[in-house]
């Protein structure tokens, strides 16, 4: 106890800089930490998939429609929704997405949406985003 | 006495460290910079329409040498040299995502207009720059591939034109010659231009070379 009296400021900027480190670390209503390695799959291309390729992607693929069409060729078992670009952060698909498991691949007619959207997962800590080409 | 403060300058002093030590160990070692700003609204910044800019526009900035305006090519050096546009500088997006943007967008004046082929590249870098906190970022909607079937390859076909229509035309036609003439030039002409007008950070700061 006369430990924690003497340092209660050392402990509390400690406890303190781990809570931020923490929140910043793992909360999903913010973006990760190094946005140079976030976007590298961009840069070597390893976040654009063709239809063919979709088969090798770990696990299950929560397929995007970011154009409200849901206009893919995909399994019956496949989990397609469609989701407006602009709604794709609020509270229930964005815990949809948090969630998920496996592969997420999105896909628009709009080559500048699915980019755009692509970043935004990518920055905010989500590995297995891909751009259906 | 004085062994008992020393004990206890000691003991704060390894506390200090200590707590030094966690604090370094929790942080993320990188230089690197992370995006900023709630997710949503860097989101609805990027979707937003008035980051586009049709390619009519940009031929009016590139015809008007608009002095506000920066374009910025994506693309690689092979496709740059391929096709150029005028007034462009050329800054790969390998090169542009590796290293610090602050170089290329720092002037807050200057409106920097991304072109790849198609938006692809271009929206990766403008997305890139916005989250980043540059928000005088845009991309030339359509890219190369927008500016030939729309300002290169531009037809009238009525018999009466507007004069709405016939500006637009006028500054079509003028942005054309610019990229043909550009794009005519001897590749050793072609590489000299492009070497001076190669991206150099000293001259937007106003540096001695």
């Amino acid at each position: 106890m006369k430990v924690l009296k003497q340092y209660w400021i050392v402990l509390l900027i400690i406890l303190a800089t781990i809570t931020a480190v923490f929140v910043k670390g793992f909360s999903r209503n913010s973006f990760r930490y190094d946005a140079v390695k976030r976007a590298e799959p961009s840069v070597n291309k390893a976040n654009i998939i063709t239809p063919g390729q979709t088969a090798r992607l770990p696990g299950d693929i929560l397929w995007i429609d970011l154009d409200g069409v849901k206009n893919f060729s995909t399994g019956p078992d496949e989990k397609v929704i469609s989701i407006p670009a602009d709604s794709i952060l609020t509270k229930t698909y964005k815990k949809l997405i948090f969630k998920h498991k496996g592969s997420i691949v999105i896909k628009s007619a709009d080559k500048a949406i699915s980019a755009g959207v692509w970043m935004i997962l990518a920055q905010m800590g989500i590995k297995n985003v891909y751009i259906l080409n | 006495m004085n062994f008992k403060s020393d004990m206890k300058t000691r003991e704060k002093i390894s506390a200090l460290l200590l707590s030094a030590g966690i604090i370094l160990a929790l942080l993320p070692l990188t230089g690197n910079r992370s995006f900023s700003g709630k997710p949503e609204k860097v989101l609805s910044e990027i979707l937003n329409a008035e980051t586009f800019f049709s390619v009519d526009q940009v031929a009016r900035f590139i015809v008007t040498e608009d002095s506000t305006i920066q374009l910025i090519d994506v693309r690689s050096p092979e496709a740059y040299r391929k096709n150029t546009m005028p007034r462009s500088v050329n800054i790969p997006y390998n090169d542009f995502i590796g290293n610090d943007p602050d170089k290329y967008l720092n002037n807050t004046n200057i409106k920097s207009i991304f072109i790849s082929d198609d938006d692809y590249y271009s929206s990766l870098a403008m997305a890139y720059s916005k989250g980043l906190g540059y928000n005088n970022c845009y991309v030339m909607k359509g890219g190369l591939k927008e500016w030939t079937s729309t300002v290169i390859e531009s037809t009238f076909t009525g018999e009466r034109i507007s004069a709405r229509e016939n500006a637009l035309f006028e500054t079509r036609i003028r942005a054309a010659r610019l990229f043909n003439e550009m794009n005519s030039l001897p590749d050793s002409l072609k590489l000299k231009f492009m070497e001076s007008k190669k991206f150099s950070a000293k001259k937007l700061d106003g540096g001695c070379e």
